[in-house]
């Protein structure tokens, strides 16, 4: 018993399936009865599908009870509903193609029709409308022959890549070279996802190849191979072209430059106030041509790979005030201030005047853009993954939302006003990001709310100790060092006096960190005597300082530790 | 070391000029001139000067090649030596002063400068 109500129920929901998949099928169905098995005519329409509505455009109710003439006439001259009433009669399905037919109800068209034996006497007529699938087919057709054109104009090879990295040349049909076979399947290991390309280069006797590895859906992989040895040799002759131009505009601007320094100087006797004036104008700018040329000679060298770096550990603190040291300068003239806050202790594994260039390109970028009065501080911190960070930040206009992008590319000046007068090349910043690039760090404008600009760098920083200079370059530089020392004790009052008068401002305090950590980093080369009369004077300032104001407790303090090092370091060392 | 005598060797004969006005007036020492190595060997052989301002890139002789010349020869093997060159790298000046140079001077140079330079230079302990 239980299994009969069973099999009911499953026939009822075999019919409700059925019904749905009529329903939503893409075919057209109508349904018929044949009322007299002897009679064509008797056909009566008694349903159809959605999809029938949608071919014909007509609406199943106005069709619906009526015989099979009154619905669609003209069938019959047609044939079609003696073949139906076969179909019913015979239980052999029937089948015409391209049956072209249209009413005042039903649209024109070319449909395919397929009539099938259906249990107590009915019929279920199938139609497509042929025309639009065809259209549909012609349209593929039409798009792939497109697509096929294209591909064939592509100057680039196309492989459709194996599992294995194999190559199969789309056009051609034939097998793609196995080195480059290898290579792909090397790069598979870690295929890219779908939207992504992975581009890698690839030479292979003298041609270099640009391959792009794209996800083409479903577990396909295709390989666009372009051929750009001709794009790398015209890049090369360019390289060699600038770096021809450059070092052949040097020679006579040596004696452009020399003639008007002499000149300018009076050497060949002095010259009328104006005169004297375009002299200037000359000389300065012939200046300006000697930094251009020596900034591409660099650049080149850089993007032709030709950059060795000579690496040493560096004092991060000692970088940024020798870079402070060089910018003082222009500076004094511009009437800017330079401050250096700098937590002491910090090294990088670098090559010392590469990135000094770095640092004085940015503050010298600073000062030119700071008005008169205004503030430029130099930063070295750690940054939160323990590299040292460099943030050089100034009070100038700051760098238009529009130029951010491409800010480090050759030739691009921050204002279009601005820069060129004020004696930028264009190249400092693209400079900056090889260096900064080939040392394994990252250089970028730091976004801020505030006016100015600031620039930031950083760099992986390095724990190994700080070495002493090579003896050699050492005494290459020795009576500079000389100078330097004699110069300390004169330091020391200074600032010792600078710090008395500001009562130790910040920027004065910034200075003083910096003298005496450069004692300390310096304190083996100039011997004891300087450096402790240098040390013990700034000392005295700064416990002066501490003393009177409400300063950074703890940077005085590092200060004073470091000079206290630089003291016991220089009573350990040679004299 | 005094600075009395001169020599400057350069192809180029504007960067002559303005070497010998700026060696000769700014620096105030007698100033010799050669467009060439033979010439610079024939001059330092014969003049005997306390210095040789050399270009590096010349054609035929180039600058290292007179400098090996001037040390081989006993009569010019003391004289101080500086190179006058493009842009110096840290490694070049390494290699000139291996070479037995007292020191590079790079171009262009400021001529107002230039004496100064040398002076420092040669002032350094020999």
């Amino acid at each position: 018993m239980s299994s009969r109500i069973e099999c009911l129920l499953d026939e009822h929901a075999t019919r409700e399936l059925c019904h749905d998949v009529v329903h939503e099928m893409e075919v057209g169905l109508y349904l018929y009865h044949l009322e007299d098995p002897e009679d064509d005519r008797s056909l009566r329409f008694i349903g159809a599908n959605a999809a029938a509505e949608r071919i014909t455009g007509a609406s199943a109710s106005l069709f619906l009870g009526n015989l099979i003439d009154e619905n669609f006439p003209g069938l019959r001259e047609m044939g079609l509903p003696q073949a139906y009433a076969d179909v019913v009669r015979t239980g052999r399905a029937w089948r015409a193609e391209q049956v072209v037919y249209g009413s005042d109800r039903v649209l024109t068209a070319a449909y395919t029709v397929k009539a099938v034996a259906l249990p107590g006497q009915c019929l279920g007529v199938l139609f497509e409308d042929a025309t639009a699938r065809q259209r549909a087919q012609d349209d593929l057709r039409a798009s792939e022959a497109r697509q096929r054109a294209l591909v064939d104009a592509l100057p680039d090879t196309l492989y459709r890549v194996g599992k294995d990295g194999s190559l199969r040349d789309v056009k051609q049909g034939a097998v793609g070279p196995a080195a480059l076979a290898q290579r792909i399947a090397a790069a598979l290991v870690d295929p890219p996802g779908v939207g992504d390309v992975r581009v890698f280069e690839w030479e292979d006797r003298g041609e270099v190849l640009e391959v792009r590895l794209v996800h083409a859906g479903e577990g396909d992989m295709l390989a666009i191979v372009r051929d750009i040895s001709e794009r790398k040799r015209s890049e090369r002759r360019k390289d060699e072209f600038i770096s021809v131009v450059s070092h052949e505009l040097r020679t006579p601007l040596t004696s452009i430059r020399g003639a008007l320094g002499l000149m300018e100087g009076g050497v060949v006797g002095a010259a009328p106030a104006a005169m004297h004036e375009l002299m200037v104008v000359a000389r300065t700018n012939a200046d300006r041509l000697v930094r251009l040329v020596n900034d591409m000679l660099d650049l080149d060298k850089m993007e032709a790979g030709g950059m060795e770096l000579e690496l040493s550990a560096l004092d991060a603190a000692e970088l940024a005030d020798a870079a402070v040291a060089g910018v003082r300068g222009s500076a004094d003239l511009a009437g800017v201030r330079l401050r250096r806050v700098a937590r002491p202790g910090l090294a990088v594994l670098g090559d010392r005047d590469r990135l000094l260039q770095v640092l004085t390109n940015l503050l010298s970028n600073a000062v030119r853009f700071s008005p008169p009065q205004a503030i430029v501080t130099v930063t070295v911190t750690e940054s939160s993954a323990g590299w040292v960070r460099f943030v050089v930040e100034d009070e100038g206009p700051g760098v238009p939302r529009e130029r951010v992008d491409d800010l480090f590319r050759k030739f691009t000046q921050i204002s279009s006003d601005g820069a060129r007068r004020r004696g930028g090349t264009g190249l400092g910043l693209a400079i900056s990001k090889a260096i900064v690039g080939q040392h394994g760090g990252v250089i970028g404008l730091v976004p801020t709310n505030g006016p100015g600009a600031t620039f930031a760098f950083e760099l992986p920083a390095t724990a190994a100790r700080l070495e002493a200079d090579d003896p050699a370059v050492d005494d290459l530089f020795g009576d500079l060092r000389a100078a330097y020392a004699a110069s300390l004790p004169a330091q020391g009052d200074a600032l010792a006096a600078s710090v008395r008068r500001s009562r130790a401002d910040a920027a004065a305090l910034a200075d003083a960190l910096a003298i005496a950590h450069r004692l300390k980093g310096t304190a083996g080369t100039y011997g004891q005597h300087a450096v402790s009369e240098a040390a013990a004077r700034v000392e005295l300032a700064l416990k002066d300082a501490r003393a009177s104001l409400d300063a950074d407790v703890a940077a005085l303090e590092g200060a004073v530790a470091a000079v206290r090092r630089a003291v016991s370091l220089a009573s350990s060392s040679r004299v | 070391m005094t600075i009395r005598k001169v020599l400057l060797v350069d192809d180029e004969e504007d960067i002559r000029t303005i070497g010998h006005i700026c060696l000769s007036r700014v620096g105030g020492w007698e100033t010799l001139l050669a467009a060439n190595g033979e010439e610079a060997l024939r001059l330092a052989e014969a003049e005997l000067p306390d210095v040789v301002l050399l270009d590096v890139m010349m054609p035929g002789m180039d600058g290292p090649t007179v400098l090996a010349r001037l040390r081989t020869n006993p009569a010019t093997a003391h004289i101080a030596v500086v190179f006058l060159t493009a842009k110096v790298q840290r490694w070049e000046l390494g290699h000139y002063v291996a070479l037995g140079a007292r020191g590079a001077i790079p171009k262009p140079f400021d001529p107002m400068r230039l004496p100064h330079e040398l002076r420092r230079i040669l002032g350094r302990t020999a």
